[in-house]
């Protein structure tokens, strides 16, 4: 009985760790594969995961074709492709969609994706997509500073309202933004100061900023939530985030440094190899559409949408009348590696969720 | 025989120690199986809420985020691998389950909660980041195959228990059996030679105490036969002068016993022989006669010798007659005084009838009674025996001389109807038997004096 106990305990030790390394590093290497035929379309997503299914339940109800969603960083989403091409798993994910281009940039190059020229590309600046096909921009957003007045006063500290404010000595453990290993969000904030400083510079400034950091994230948007729950007073992230928070109630207001800010443009991209061609095309078409992306503004989200044709949400903040930098996907994209390992050794954090 | 069935002294120790031995193991396989039920318990908490830790740790971000769409896979899959594991929710800080952070694992989760009671345990773990609880982690483990290994060890515990039960009293009753046997059987043997039958030799194989006790007894009864049959010689080759004591009472006293062998008798170089065979005259021979002829012959002889000697077996039969008949026949063959008198000493002697003990058996049967043998004088003369009356006063009242009454006494006494001893007749010593005076002779018996055959005293017989 006790050896069966122990031998319980072993396997469950043993079951579950390698569940949690495997899902930590590679992502949930444990996905069922259900009958290819059977099973719905499975699309991976960096967006939270309530907004995602909506947009999920629409297509379900415009098209009839089922999809299951998957919340997971950008990052872990592009190590698990990794991982299932280079062990030759049939891929058990048909859809990315969203999480900052720079992401898809790279799985393009390294031939993840089908290439699909959606009609609805038509719609779609050129620089906001793949001349290929690979992957196509389905929103617009940039980078801001989520904060929260009241906890700042508690604090007496002023609003911050450029970089530099941040490295504040008083701000210390109160500021959260997401890993640049596994979260897109986290990336694109390293990219875009990289190309605002210049990369040696921001890594200095990321140096710095360390120390104030209370945590580096898994997700883009969790700083707004804990901005907005008074965990901590500041978070950078991307401003639709912000705004959907201050939009749910949260006590959260948004700022944009003044030095610029670069932004990301959410991608969408096809699973090479999948089963579900035709139903992922249908996908990576609605959601390209004004009237997928109509549904930003409907939904309350503050997205900008990339289909010239659709609303843009009220209250969302245009490009227009705010400092944007002019942020290089391709850029960042091709110096992603070496930017992460030197922002690893700059902080001593590795990152992780 | 109405005897009470009685437990071998063997069995009923075995029995003891079986029983305590059951009694031990059984208490120890139940705090045994008490303590892993406890601890099996424990480490099912342990791990419960170690992987309830595990994931409360990794649901930081969802619980925070609503992501939870990202832990499906791996608690799948943590619920697939085991069956244990019934359910794993995620918990609100009020402890209300959050909307889609509910994951069941096997069909039992559905049971309602009152049938899960005491089938189930339930861990949680706090979701504890930023120094705050964002909500907990409920992990529910089934104690289902628990409780079926606990029953199953149960029955193996009491099936082993019945087996061993049964080995222990098949084992307990094949060895007492085992040392029973030898004892019953030299009991038996030992009864036997109680009996007087010393020609079983006790053969009692066991090399143990028993085998000792077995060729220790046979060694007594090897003893006792030699013993024995040197007593056996000398009692059985009787021999002696046929004056002193007369044919009929030779006859009488080969007879006892049962004997076989045969009677030799010696007169002046000549010999002759009555063979037994199991007590019962089967075949005489005397010069050139054989049977009844050569028997009858024997009994006019005046004197000689007899000796028995057992060596001499019967190889023939050629008497077949009922002992009184025969005698009775033989004795009529005599009419010699001189033979007469090897059996009647004196006149004066009081014949008695043996009918007056009640011990003397079949001879008091009326059914079985041997008048009808007797002829009409014999009767008569018999009827006089009354245990006072001598020959003499016998042959008076019969009005003869008592030499013609000399003939039915014999006769009367070799059938054995009559004794004739050495005491006389009270009257003939002239004392009166009257000695009360009130007119009635007091019986002989009564008063003591004549001591019947087989030689008690009247006075013993009735005790």
């Amino acid at each position: 009985m006790r050896m069966n106990g122990i031998r319980h305990l072993t396997k469950m030790l043993k079951v579950s760790g390698i569940c949690l390394v495997l899902l930590i590093l590679v992502s949930c290497m444990g996905q069922h594969v259900t009958g290819t035929s059977q099973r719905s379309l499975v699309v991976r997503t960096a967006l939270m995961e309530p907004e995602a299914m909506v947009y999920a339940r629409a297509f379900e109800n415009r098209t009839g074709i089922k999809v299951e969603v998957v919340r997971q960083s950008t990052g872990v989403m592009l190590s698990f492709l990794k991982f299932e091409r280079n062990n030759a798993f049939d891929t058990t994910i048909d859809v990315l969609f969203g999480g900052p281009a720079d992401a898809y940039v790279i799985g393009a190059r390294e031939g993840l994706f089908e290439k699909y020229i959606s009609p609805e590309r038509a719609n779609i600046a050129r620089d906001h997509m793949d001349k290929d096909g690979r992957w196509s921009g389905v929103y617009l957003g940039s980078i801001g500073f989520a904060v929260n007045p009241k906890r700042l006063k508690a604090l007496g500290v002023s609003t911050p309202t450029c970089w530099e404010d941040l490295l504040s000595p008083e701000l210390r453990g109160e500021i959260s933004m997401a890993n640049p290993v596994s979260s897109g969000t986290g990336y694109t904030i390293l990219a875009t100061l990289a190309q605002m400083m210049g990369k040696d510079q921001a890594l200095q400034y990321l140096k710095a900023l360390d120390s104030n950091i209370l945590d580096y994230t898994g997700s883009g948007a969790m700083p707004g939530k804990l901005v907005g729950l008074g965990q901590i007073a500041v978070g950078i992230l991307f401003s639709h985030d912000v705004l959907a928070f201050r939009q749910q109630g949260y006590n959260i207001d948004l700022v944009f440094p003044k030095e610029g800010t670069g932004f990301e443009i959410g991608g969408i991209a096809i699973v090479k190899g999948t089963k579900k061609l035709d139903e992922a095309k249908k996908f990576v078409d609605f959601m390209l559409s004004a009237e997928g992306q109509n549904l930003y503004a409907a939904m309350g989200e503050f997205r900008l949408p990339t289909n010239r044709l659709a609303a843009i949400p009220l209250g969302a903040v245009p490009f227009s009348k705010i400092n944007v930098i002019e942020y290089d996907v391709t850029w960042a994209a091709v110096h992603k590696d070496d930017l992460l390992e030197e922002w690893i050794s700059a902080t001593g954090d590795s990152g992780g969720g | 025989m109405n005897r009470r069935f009685r437990f071998p002294i063997y069995f009923k120790i075995s029995s003891a120690i079986f029983l305590v031995i059951l009694v031990v193991v059984s208490s120890m396989s139940y705090v045994t199986l008490k303590r892993t039920a406890h601890e099996y318990k424990q480490q099912v908490r342990e791990t419960g809420s170690l992987i309830a830790g595990m994931i409360a740790d990794y649901s930081i971000e969802p619980v925070i985020m609503d992501n939870y769409s990202s832990l499906r896979p791996v608690l799948t899959d943590i619920l697939a691998s085991n069956e244990d594991i019934v359910l794993i929710e995620v918990l609100d800080e009020e402890g209300a389950p959050r909307v889609d952070a509910v994951w069941q694992g096997s069909d039992r989760a559905k049971e309602s909660p009152d049938e899960l009671v005491g089938k189930v345990i339930e861990v949680t773990s706090p979701i504890i980041a930023y120094s705050r609880t964002w909500g907990h982690v409920r992990v529910v483990c089934s104690l289902n195959r628990f409780h079926q290994a606990i029953a199953s060890a149960r029955l193996s515990v009491l099936g082993i228990a019945v087996v061993s039960c049964g080995l222990g009293l098949l084992m307990a009753s094949l060895l007492s059996r085992a040392i029973l046997t030898p004892i019953r059987n030299l009991v038996d043997h030992a009864r036997l030679l109680s009996k007087g039958d010393l020609d079983t030799p006790i053969n009692v194989q066991s090399s143990d105490e028993i085998g000792f006790l077995a060729i220790t007894l046979e060694g007594m009864r090897v003893g006792l036969r030699r013993f024995l049959s040197s007593v056996a010689r000398r009692a059985m080759s009787f021999e002696g002068d046929l004056h002193l004591f007369g044919l009929p009472a030779v006859l009488s006293l080969a007879r006892t016993g049962g004997r076989t062998g045969g009677l030799v008798f010696e007169k002046s170089g000549e010999v002759g022989v009555v063979y037994f065979q199991d007590g019962e005259v089967v075949d005489a021979a005397f010069q050139n006669k054989s049977g009844k002829n050569a028997l009858y012959e024997f009994f006019k002889w005046r004197e000689g010798i007899f000796k028995f000697s057992p060596g001499l077996v019967p190889t023939r039969i050629t008497i077949d007659m009922d002992w009184p008949a025969l005698i009775l026949e033989g004795a009529r063959q005599v009419n010699d005084m001189v033979v007469f008198k090897h059996v009647i000493h004196s006149p004066d002697l009081v014949p008695l009838s043996p009918r007056w003990n009640d011990r003397i058996g079949d001879l008091l049967d009326p059914n079985n009674t041997l008048e009808y043998l007797l002829d009409d004088e014999e009767k008569e003369v018999l009827s006089y025996v009354d245990g006072v009356r001598s020959i003499r006063e016998i042959s008076r009242l019969k009005g003869k001389h008592v030499h013609e009454v000399y003939p039915h006494i014999y006769r009367l006494v070799a059938v054995g109807l009559v004794q004739v001893d050495e005491y006389e007749s009270s009257q003939s010593h002239g004392k009166n038997l009257d000695l009360d005076g009130d007119g009635s002779a007091r019986h002989p018996i009564d008063s003591g004096k004549i001591i019947p055959f087989p030689m008690h005293r009247v006075g013993d017989i009735g005790r």
